[in-house]
């Protein structure tokens, strides 16, 4: 009896950790290393008045693990998604000579520079703005660190 | 920027049940070997 225990240990063993380094092989394949290494495993031998040996593999990012391993309709818990899309918004990178002229670049993308500045401006007049008003200890921040009782 | 999408199709690129099963059925062969040696 003891040789059949020992016999279904060491093919547990095998077959947990086997299992475990395919779905690695497989997650890093799909989402890269870092994903692949969430697999996790546990072996329990059988010994003492254990029933049986058991072996147990689970991801420490099921949710991730659970989006690729079915094919579903997946809605958000909120009102929707956001997917990042073009880095429209970015400015173009300076490259070779047109590093020294900055606005040059922007009119080559289609930009007006004008619109950068009109924005400096304003941010400039809003912060000017608020230099103006008289600062109060009233705000949030405040109220929050306020003792209890008050 | 960003895109608001309302629904998402996920695709199935892991298959855990495949691998778990193919897994079973090696270590049922296991046994077998462990025991005949």
């Amino acid at each position: 009896l003891q040789r059949v225990d020992q016999a279904q240990s060491s093919a547990l063993q095998e077959a947990t950790q086997g299992l475990k380094d395919e779905l690695r092989q497989e997650t890093a394949a799909v989402l890269g290393t870092r994903v692949s290494l969430t697999w996790r495993s546990r072996f329990y031998p059988n010994r003492g008045d254990s029933r049986g040996p058991a072996g147990f593999v689970w991801s420490k990012a099921p949710r991730i693990i659970d989006f690729w391993s079915a094919q579903r309709v997946v809605t958000p818990l909120g009102q929707a998604f956001a997917i990042p899309g073009e880095p429209g918004h970015q400015a173009p990178r300076p490259q070779g000579d047109d590093r020294r002229s900055r606005a040059a670049i922007w009119q080559a993308a289609g930009r007006s520079p004008e619109r950068r500045q009109h924005r400096a401006v304003r941010d400039a007049a809003a912060l000017e703005e608020r230099q103006r008003l008289p600062r109060t200890d009233q705000g949030p921040r405040a109220r929050v660190e306020a003792p209890n009782g008050c | 920027m960003f895109v608001l999408v309302r629904t998402i199709r996920s695709t199935k690129l892991i298959d855990i049940d495949a691998a778990a099963a193919r897994w079973a059925t090696r270590y049922a062969d296991a046994i077998g070997a462990n025991l005949g040696e």
